[in-house]
């Protein structure tokens, strides 16, 4: 069984997650400064704690329809999605995306699901070969497509919103220009 | 010769300029207007059309350096949009975009699987790498300043918020 395939997206999971130091999801969220994390922009409404709440949740709920059991619904509570964490049973899994200031979890927290997320998606990635790459999958708003295609949008799904991380740090920081206009 | 792992690569980069609607760098321009394209937001300095112009300048300089013969710099002719005479439109920018695509999209195809993990240089990043990091970074730029575009198109359409 070839896996050729399988090994280019195993790598642009990684590389989109953390393996590239200046567009990966990691590396957006190392560039933070204190007061980043949970303030939106003048003129914007969502926070880098909401963001990292909604990559999360999907990278969870991608992989739950597509390669577990698709028994969970986005009104069930986020700990029956992380059973294995201590969790608000109050917090919902859409909830996570924007939740109420009594029930927004830490940061720390958040980067343990995050990972947690990445590391079920990337396990199940890894267990395919090359002909599972255009299987139909489930998906997690009905309807199924090709693996690969769900795993394309995951790769996609870390480095888009590694973007918008950047820029709402960029502009909370000041310093929304290139590289080169900032270095000395 | 196999290209399994090149073909998902093509897909990649493909989805990453123009497949995906939600995502793609294409996909996060479509329909906004010249004001759209020119505005900044108050705290901020660059505009869409700075951020598209980089992705697109850069996808000419790293076929150039990775593929080609490394003779594109920055102040290359190429990498300006607006010919002499004519007037920006992002009509001009996507177009302009696509034949940058469409030239590392080619020299991507002319490769073989085993092309993949052999070792190259270009000087632009002065450092050696895999061939496939290359690409990678291809992908990533443009996703990555989509999504910086979204953030400034959210802001300046006052809409940052999930879609419901």
């Amino acid at each position: 069984m070839s896996r050729l395939a399988v090994d280019q997206y195993v790598y642009m999971l990684d590389q989109s997650f953390d393996g590239n130091d200046e567009h990966g999801l990691i590396a957006a969220l190392n560039s933070l400064q204190d007061g980043d994390w949970d303030q939106p922009v003048r003129g914007g409404s969502r926070t880098v704690a909401n963001i990292v709440g909604h990559v999360m949740v999907c990278k969870l709920m991608y992989d739950h329809y597509a390669f577990a059991d698709a028994r969970l619904r986005w009104d069930d509570k986020l700990g029956d999605l992380l059973p294995d964490f201590e969790i608000d049973p109050n917090l919902t899994i859409d909830g996570i995306q924007r939740p109420p200031p009594d029930l927004a979890p830490t940061r720390d927290d958040m980067m343990s699901w995050l990972h947690e997320g990445h590391r079920r998606l990337r396990t199940s990635v890894d267990r395919l070969d090359d002909a599972q790459l255009v299987e139909q999958r489930k998906l997690n708003w009905g309807g199924t497509a090709e693996a690969r295609w769900i795993i394309t949008v995951m790769i996609q799904h870390d480095l888009f919103h590694a973007g918008e991380i950047n820029h709402l740090r960029a502009i909370r920081q000041g310093n929304d220009r290139w590289a080169w206009e900032i270095d000395p | 010769m196999s290209q399994s792992g090149v073909e998902q690569l093509i897909y990649l980069l493909d989805q990453a300029f123009d497949g995906s609607p939600e995502h793609s760098l294409v996909g996060n321009v479509r329909g906004l207007t010249v004001d759209d394209w020119l505005w900044r937001p108050p705290d901020g300095k660059r505009s869409i059309l700075a951020i598209f112009g980089h992705a697109g300048s850069a996808k000419y300089l790293y076929e150039s350096h990775t593929f080609g013969d490394g003779s594109i710099g920055w102040t290359h002719p190429t990498l300006n949009p607006v010919p002499p005479g004519a007037t920006f439109s992002p009509e001009l920018m996507i177009e302009w975009a696509r034949e940058a695509h469409l030239r590392f999209r080619q020299s991507v195809a002319r490769l073989t699987d085993v092309d993949l993990s052999a070792d190259r240089y270009a000087a632009i990043w002065d450092q050696p790498g895999e061939t496939r990091w290359f690409i990678a970074q291809v992908i990533e730029h443009d996703l990555y300043h989509a999504g910086e575009i979204n953030h400034l198109r959210a802001l300046r359409q006052k809409n940052d918020d999930w879609p419901r």
